[in-house]
């Protein structure tokens, strides 16, 4: 009879316990937001696992988290942009997160569908502009999917506003959008004062062994350079392509900006027959870009950084700013820790770009 | 020149033009296609210039021209048009060959499976990060060792046929290019995968003097040596037993012209890339020219390849602003030719 009465009472104390447990999700605040493609999507509570199939998005999980926590698939992209840049520097456990989430050869992001099943994602963060073949066995697998896309300042900022939505933190995207809007406002205001003739040719490259990989119109790089007052050399070219040594003489670019990208270095300009002989190879107005958050160039959330060390750098007596304190700022913002002098130097490539006229002045300011 | 006409249709007789003057005009061709090729560019650099730039290399005189100019020219195009040149008459005339060894009018220097072993080696060189030198020799390495492997499958007993040796090569030829998939497997997304799948699409456009300096003597090696070959390829093309009975040892002379059309493939793609078509269409336009006689088909396929790849380069780094790879417009222009080829070929027969 006790073992009986025993029973009965545990059985009792688990009802309990259960009907509490389910009323929990009705309690929890349920969250509503569009993707990028307008498609509504509804989750019954902040997203803690998340997977994301694309690079870009997992690092601005992150920043406006604070924290990888959420993080349970990235890109393997990501995982190089986390190793090179300041997420693996503050949160070297997110270097661990699991990548082998994409079909290896079959395209960077075609997921692997059984993969991510195993991380038992609350939602999938997915390109919503390569085509169906890349989302149709996420939605064939009943993931939750979230869509995102590029190219324009207002997605940039759909982005952040969608991201933060999900994880339940939407006040940050707020300050991150405002901070944007903010830079574009100073950067387009202080580019005023550059004369309308002779503006600078300025291009973003990533030597290859075949050529030259250019961001041409429409890429991140070209409305940073317009933006400080200056012109793309690489504007013929849409999106990005790749171009001969011939060609960069012809455009004759007066800064370049080399994109951070495997052991990218100022000789490939300076030291090369033709280039060297560009007005930025005689100047020596090759700089490489910085990876922090993400590789300074491509699309994220320190654009912000990225527009300014362009201008800054471009028309140095024009935008004065102080990058580094903007800098410091915003890091500390993104990843709860103020980010210390030597990894500061260590971001901006001090070393591999000693030498760049205005580059320590910029670095220092 | 003749032509034979029947059905209201004019036909041309191949070999029915007279050879000094096919040996004029592809020299002709292969001079207005060199100098079109250092004439033209992304930068602008008058005819003129160019031409000054030129001469100053053997009679110095006073720069009426830039710096950046002359570099231009000096550096970018003269090797390239080199590189290229040297590379269409080398894989023409292993084309020519290949097609006379193998009595097939679609055999050509891919045939071997040497393309897709030299693609590997480049394929993996630049997924280790190795340029250079390292790279070509890499690339060339990997394409000899196709050859030997080709070798080891279809020769039995010493002796090997045609046909196992177009099975062999097949055979060699899918596997090496499985593995430049599997490279492509492992490649860095957004560094070496472009550079691997550019690459393999063929082009010039890292042509430099050390990469003539290193391709140039193999390719006119291999070149040379097939034409001192052209009468033992006349009798190859003959049926196995007749090419015996004429005191030729069949299987030696075909192992050998094999490995000086390795040796020019291996070499154009450890610097180039696979440049497809070439050795198929251009042995065809020069059969049309001169017949079938190796001793005027090899030479006059030397030329014609050189001239016809420096002009289709030329039109691939000038059309746009961005490189067209060499293998897209080669096929754009040569599998239309080959068509129109095998129409006439087939009207041809079916009238006699």
């Amino acid at each position: 009879m006790m073992w009986n009465r025993a029973n009965k009472r545990i059985v009792l104390c688990l009802m309990a316990g259960l009907s509490v447990a389910a009323s929990v999700p009705s309690l929890a605040q349920e969250i509503r937001f569009q993707d990028l493609t307008g498609r509504a999507m509804t989750l019954p509570q902040p997203a803690s696992r998340i997977v994301s199939v694309i690079a870009p998005t997992a690092s601005t999980v992150v920043s406006l988290d604070s924290a990888p926590r959420r993080l349970v698939g990235v890109n393997p992209i990501s995982i190089a942009t986390f190793s090179a840049g300041i997420v693996g520097r503050v949160f070297p456990e997110a270097l661990s997160v699991p990548s082998a989430i994409t079909q290896a050869g079959a395209g960077v992001f075609t997921p692997n569908v059984e993969a991510i099943a195993r991380l038992s994602p609350d939602i999938v963060i997915q390109a919503g502009y390569a085509g169906q073949d890349i989302i149709q066995p996420l939605t064939n697998a009943g993931f939750n999917i979230a869509l995102y896309m590029w190219g324009t300042e207002d997605q940039a900022r759909q982005v952040n506003t969608m991201i933060a939505t999900i994880i339940g933190r939407p006040d940050r995207a707020r300050e991150v959008n405002q901070w944007r809007a903010d830079t574009i406002a100073r950067i387009t205001a202080s580019a005023a004062a550059v004369p309308a003739a002779g503006r600078a040719k300025v291009i973003q490259l990533l030597p290859t062994p075949n050529g030259f990989t250019v961001w041409g119109n429409n890429t991140m790089a070209d409305f940073a350079i317009s933006m400080a007052g200056a012109v793309n050399a690489a504007k013929a070219v849409n999106g990005m392509g790749n171009v001969n040594r011939e060609q960069l003489a012809a455009w004759d670019p007066d800064v370049v900006f080399l994109f951070n990208s495997g052991n990218v270095s100022r000789d490939q300009i300076l030291k090369d027959p033709i280039l060297s002989v560009t007005s930025a190879g005689r100047s020596g107005r090759v700089y490489i870009l910085p990876t922090a958050s993400v590789n300074w160039g491509s699309v994220g959330e320190d654009d912000p950084l990225f527009w300014q060390f362009v201008a800054a750098l471009t028309y140095p007596q024009v935008h004065r700013f102080d990058l580094v304190a903007d800098m410091r700022k915003w890091f500390t913002f993104m990843y709860g820790r103020l980010v210390t002098e030597a990894e500061m130097g260590d971001l901006l490539l001090a070393a591999r770009n000693s030498g760049a006229p205005n580059y320590s002045f910029i670095v220092a300011r | 020149m003749s032509d034979v006409a029947f059905n209201g249709a004019k036909v041309l007789r191949p070999g029915s033009f007279s050879r000094p003057l096919v040996y004029g005009l592809m020299w002709a061709l292969v001079i207005v296609a060199a100098m079109l090729g250092l004439c033209a560019g992304r930068y602008p650099v008058s005819p003129g210039n160019v031409i000054d730039i030129l001469l100053s290399q053997v009679w110095p005189r006073p720069a009426a021209w830039l710096p950046i100019e002359e570099r231009i020219v000096t550096l970018v195009r003269a090797p390239r048009v080199v590189l290229v040149g040297i590379s269409g008459a080398g894989l023409a005339i292993a084309g020519a060959a290949m097609q006379g060894i193998f009595r097939n009018p679609l055999a050509s220097p891919q045939t071997l499976g040497v393309s897709a072993g030299a693609a590997f080696g480049g394929a993996l060189g630049i997924l280790f990060g190795i340029s250079g030198y390292l790279l070509v020799a890499g690339a060339f390495t990997t394409g000899v060792l196709s050859l030997l492997v080709v070798g080891l499958i279809a020769r039995l007993g010493g002796r090997s046929d045609t046909a196992t040796v177009v099975l062999a090569g097949i055979i060699v030829g899918t596997f090496f290019a499985a593995l430049v998939s599997l490279t492509q497997l492992f490649a860095d997304p957004q560094t070496s995968l472009p550079s691997i799948v550019f690459w393999l699409m063929g082009s010039f456009a890292t042509a430099t003097w050390d990469r003539v300096y290193v391709a140039a003597p193999i390719v006119a090696a291999g070149a040379a040596l097939l034409w001192m070959m052209r009468f033992r390829i006349n009798v190859l093309s003959l049926r196995e037993e007749e090419a015996q009975s004429l005191g030729v040892n069949v299987e030696r002379d075909r192992w050998l012209a094999f490995l000086f059309v390795a040796l020019i493939v291996g070499a154009t793609v450890s610097v180039a890339g696979i440049v497809a078509w070439v050795g198929l269409v251009v042995p065809h336009a020069a059969r049309l020219l001169v017949g079938h006689d190796h001793r005027h088909l090899l030479p006059v396929s030397c030329l014609l390849g050189a001239a016809y790849l420096t002009f289709i380069d030329m039109l691939a780094r000038t059309s746009t602003t961005m490189e067209i790879p060499l293998g897209v417009l080669t096929a754009l222009i040569g599998a239309p030719f080959v068509a129109v080829l095998l129409r006439r070929t087939q009207r041809g027969s079916q009238a006699t």
